[in-house]
């Protein structure tokens, strides 16, 4: 008898098992397919080139604080002397008021700094489009710009309660560049200016901006501004060649290497001369303008652009009526109007 | 050692179980995540490829879609390449340089989009300008135009076609474009200076549109061209095929984790009728435990009760137990014992039981009780006497069993019956029947008397005879003295005759002592020819002796055997004399039995006895004489079998009778 159900066992047991086997229902489990989730949206033709910025974006509350109390510390300077928020001070309009900004050893750079805000809304950055994520242009400046000395800086925040417990809590790594790169990223993501006069405008307040402001807004579309300044952030999603009907560089004179653009990143020579389009976000008071900030005034700035991306000298009555709509561009940041110089 | 392999098999099989339980599940949520990836890769390629489509064909453009989808797709590369949902963490082998190919791919895009925002860019710019410039010029007076005909018609037919071209995605203008602007050129100096820039400026831009529209669209070709669908589609493949060898994996391991709990659940059957088996044993045997304490119960209660039963009896019986160790200590004795004896059994308990003794048997006890422990005889009886507290002697038979304990003392464990009511019957009938064998005697020597006068008158005569003759010597002078001596001697030898016949009369009738001796038998039977012979010689019957000289000693009351065999003597003598034989004899014959006994045969050729007669001749009070008693036989025969022989007889063929008796020979004496 027991040798019996011993020999039948081995045998009973596969039966089971291909039994189980054929009646398994693994077939009917989900399949991989890469099929787009919801089909192209039909475009609406006229819609406005121009975004409102959404008033509100979903962030790690925690590297928002962290990446603000970063963003305001000097000691991850070599001087002990400059942070982030030295060349952009959100209430100078998140940049400085100089016309190029200067390094932690005193030294000038080359081009204007740009502001940072609404820096989260676009994947340009620098007047050269040299990096496309805010992380690794966060670090790039800190290396380059305040000259951090990463172990020193780690060990004097690691010895702060404050940076100790938040930097474990966050990164498992602890305070390493990575960290505050990020930190210092997330921050800058929520440094958006939302609910500004044209934001209201877009979203269906047709009296938010002036009988005047709308003319300059038409102006703006009309005389092909609109082709590079457009998106959420009015530009700032693009590169272009400064001074496409008439050389600007030679008018001006005095050239230098940052004037070359794009080209000193690429060494491409049709990159000579060409620029970030820069964000028009805030624009009354981000002066002085152009990456050599040879223009103080936003009507100066406006006259500019369209004597050598137009090619047109425009009236001082339609400049002023696009200056004015450019100013309704100003926003809101955490909800308070932006400090108007 | 087989409990401890089902333990090892079970904690087997638990480990099994778990083991393919956890390999049953495939990760759907990272396969779901991957494939979420892949979906939105695709798509952003989608909407990449719809939104500049759009963008070219629209006249307000807006880049912030190509960017954010360019940035998107990016993302998605990068967490296909690295990250929990990667090609490499779940083991997708072989599509590194797909990979590679998508990022080049979207850099490529990215780079062709750069290039394309600004050359459409600079279209839609000059296009606007060259909408926005003819419509002021055509508002502006034209007087001061020539040819304003075709000023004025230039001014709004050239921007409908130049807006039709940049729609048309034609990449060669049509002739009729260059026309106009040859025409405008041709206007152009003989314009007013307010109107010559301006011109110059539509030019421009015409041309811009020109060189810009083949350019944008070309950059909008090879944006299309640079496609990542086939990449992707290999991707997919590629987490399907993992996918489907995760899930067959999974089946096979499902398909075994039923086959193994079905094991499993064998296991555990078989592991609780085994402990179910175990229960009823324990049960069982509980029960029949149960069982066994009741019953136990019953029979100790039935032992207590009995116990009490025989206490009780112990006690109350009307014999006396008693237990005695070998040194002679009462270690217990019942109520009855020793209320008999007139003590407490306080008072004996621990006592030694020789103070009980009478002093007259205590060394013949003391030694028999010797005996006993000495030779572990395990039964022995004996009688003696003891002596109460108030001095009474009281007669006890005594039955002994010799127990040994296991821890190998031995006890006497003795029985006692108090016998002297028996014994003073056994006295009181002994006396009477000595007192019935003495009277008989008596009664015997008055039927002798003639005879015995007759004996005793021989000697007296012949006294008489010499001692007359001694005195007619003496008268008659002087004679010898030797004659007269003789006579003398004559008449002191009759006188000692004479004197022995009154002495054996007077042994004969006197009382018995009850008193035992050892005895001669053929002694005895010598005295009796004494009493018989005047009767025998008298009636003319000869007597024999047949004696054996070799006889063993007996004891016994000798008095008493003489009567029986002068009884059978004097029997067999009245009936030779009632027969009237003239040969008469008597034969007294003594012998040992085959038992070693001393045999007694009185033997006559005397008339015999009549067979009616044989079976009463012992009872008392039957006679055949006319003048005897009937009371012979039947006192020989009570005295015989107080000697503890037997009494019997033979008729001899019809001529005469033999009587026979026996009596044991005494024990431990010698014959020789």
């Amino acid at each position: 008898m027991r040798n019996w159900m011993s020999i039948l066992i081995v045998p009973v047991i596969l039966l089971i098992a291909l039994i189980a086997w054929w009646y398994d229902d693994s077939l009917n489990s989900p399949q991989m397919d890469a099929q787009p989730v919801v089909a192209a949206p039909a475009y609406v033709g006229n819609a406005e080139p121009i975004q409102p910025i959404p008033l509100h974006i979903e962030l790690d509350a925690e590297k928002v604080l962290l990446g603000k109390k970063l963003f305001h510390e000097v000691r991850l300077s070599a001087s002990g002397k400059t942070s982030c928020a030295s060349c952009h001070d959100l209430e100078k309009g998140g940049d400085d008021d100089i016309v190029l900004s200067i390094n932690d050893d005193g030294s000038l750079r080359q081009r204007n700094s740009l502001t940072v805000l609404n820096a989260g809304l676009k994947h340009i950055y620098h007047w050269d489009g040299r990096f496309t994520s805010l992380k690794v242009q966060a670090l790039s400046v800190l290396e380059f710009s305040m000259n951090t000395d990463w172990p020193a800086v780690s060990m004097q925040l690691e010895k702060e309660a404050l940076y100790h417990d938040a930097f474990t809590a966050i990164y498992e790594s602890g305070v390493t560049p990575e960290a505050v790169a990020d930190a210092l990223a997330v921050y800058e993501m929520s440094l958006i200016t939302p609910n500004g006069r044209f934001d209201r405008y877009l979203r269906g307040d047709k009296t938010a901006i002036t009988q005047e402001e709308k003319r300059g807004y038409q102006l703006f579309k009309r005389y092909g501004c609109v082709a590079c300044h457009q998106g959420v952030n009015v530009g700032g999603n693009m590169i272009a060649r400064f001074g496409v009907m008439k050389d600007y560089f030679k008018d001006r004179g005095n050239e230098t290497t940052a004037d070359l653009g794009r080209y000193n990143v690429t060494q491409i020579e049709s990159d000579r001369y060409r620029f970030k389009v820069p964000s028009l976000r805030n624009v009354a008071l981000t002066a002085p303008y152009f990456h050599d900030a040879s223009v103080d005034s936003l009507e100066e700035a406006i006259k500019t652009m369209a004597k050598y991306q137009l090619g047109k000298t425009i009236s001082n009555q339609e400049v002023d009526e696009i200056a004015k709509f450019l100013r309704t561009l100003t926003g809101e940041l955490n909800g308070q109007a932006l400090w108007q110089g | 050692m087989a409990r401890l392999i089902y333990i090892l098999v079970g904690v087997m099989l638990v480990l099994l179980n778990t083991y393919l339980f956890s390999h049953t599940q495939v990760n759907y949520t990272v396969y779901e995540e991957a494939n979420d990836h892949l979906r939105f890769l695709s798509h952003s390629e989608e909407m990449l490829r719809h939104d500049v489509v759009r963008i070219r064909y629209s006249l307000l453009p807006n880049y912030d879609p190509i960017v954010n989808n360019l940035y998107k797709m990016q993302l998605l590369v990068a967490e296909i390449e690295q990250g929990p949902i990667s090609t490499h963490a779940l083991g997708i082998s072989g599509f590194s340089p797909t990979l590679e190919r998508l990022k080049q791919a979207i850099s490529t895009k990215s780079d062709i989009s750069g290039d394309f925002k600004e050359s459409n860019s600079i279209l839609k710019n000059s296009i606007a300008y060259f909408l926005v410039t003819s419509s002021e010029l055509i508002a502006q007076t034209s007087q001061a135009v020539p040819n304003n005909a075709a000023y004025t018609i230039g001014l709004s037919e050239l921007p409908k076609m130049l807006l039709s071209y940049s729609l048309s995605g034609e990449k060669t203008p049509p002739a009729l474009i260059q026309n106009w602007i040859n025409r405008f050129e041709a206007i152009q100096l003989k314009l007013p200076k307010i109107l010559r820039d301006d011109v110059a400026g539509l030019i421009k831009h015409a041309q811009v549109i020109k060189e810009y529209q083949g350019r944008t669209d070309n950059l909008l070709l090879s944006l299309l061209n640079v496609s990542v669908e086939k990449d992707i589609q290999l991707l997919v493949q590629g987490y399907q095929q993992r996918f489907d060898a995760e899930k067959n994996r999974a089946r096979i391991y499902r398909s075994l984790l039923y086959a193994s709990s079905l094991l499993l659940l064998a296991y555990l059957a078989i592991i609780i009728l085994r402990l179910r088996g175990m229960a009823s044993k324990l049960t069982q045997s509980n029960t029949a435990l149960h069982t066994e304490i009741l019953e136990r119960e019953q029979v100790e209660q039935a032992l207590r009760a009995s116990e009490k039963r025989i206490q009780t009896l112990y006690d109350s019986t009307p014999d006396m137990y008693f237990t005695i160790s070998e040194e002679g200590v009462v270690l217990s004795v019942n109520q009855f014992g020793a209320s008999a004896l007139g003590y407490e059994q306080d008072e004996l308990i621990n006592h030694s039981v020789w103070e009980i003794v009478h002093p007259d048997d205590l060394l013949t006890v003391k030694q028999q009780i010797y005996h006993i422990f000495k030779q572990g005889k395990e039964y022995e009886e004996i009688e003696f006497r003891k002596l109460c507290k108030d001095g009474a002697v009281c007669w006890v038979h005594e039955r002994i069993s010799l127990i040994t304990r296991k821890s190998g003392v031995r006890e006497l464990r003795i029985a006692c019956r108090d016998v002297t009511d028996r014994k003073r019957v056994e006295e009181e009938s002994r006396e009477r029947q000595a007192q019935l064998a003495h009277l008989a005697r008596v009664n015997t020597m008055g039927e002798m008397a003639s005879g015995l006068a007759h004996e005793l008158n021989q000697p007296l005569t012949a006294i008489s005879t010499y001692a007359s003759a001694c005195l007619r010597m003496l008268q008659s002078g002087p004679k010898t003295p030797e004659k007269l001596a003789y006579g003398l001697e004559q008449t002191a030898i009759q006188a000692r005759r004479a004197g022995e016949i009154i002495r054996r009369l007077r042994e004969f009738i006197r009382k018995d002592t009850y008193q035992r001796t050892i005895i001669d038998v053929n002694a005895l039977v010598t005295e009796v020819i004494g009493f018989t012979d005047p009767e025998t010689r008298g009636k003319g019957i000869r007597l024999e002796l047949d004696l054996n000289n070799h006889l063993p000693p007996v004891q016994g009351t000798g008095i008493q055997i003489e009567q029986v065999i002068l009884n059978l003597v004097r029997n067999g003598i009245d009936s030779i004399h009632l027969s009237g034989n003239e040969e008469g004899t008597v034969v007294v014959g003594t012998s040992i039995d085959s038992q070693g006994s001393v045999l007694v045969s009185v033997k006559d050729n005397g008339q015999g006895l009549e067979k009616k007669h044989a079976k009463q001749i012992f009872e008392p009070f039957h006679t055949t004489k006319s003048d005897g008693m009937g009371m012979g036989l039947s006192i020989s025969r009570s005295i015989i079998e107080a000697h503890e022989g037997r009494l019997w007889f033979d008729t001899n063929d019809g001529v005469g009778t033999t009587f026979y008796f026996t009596i044991p020979a005494e024990q431990g004496v010698n014959v020789a």
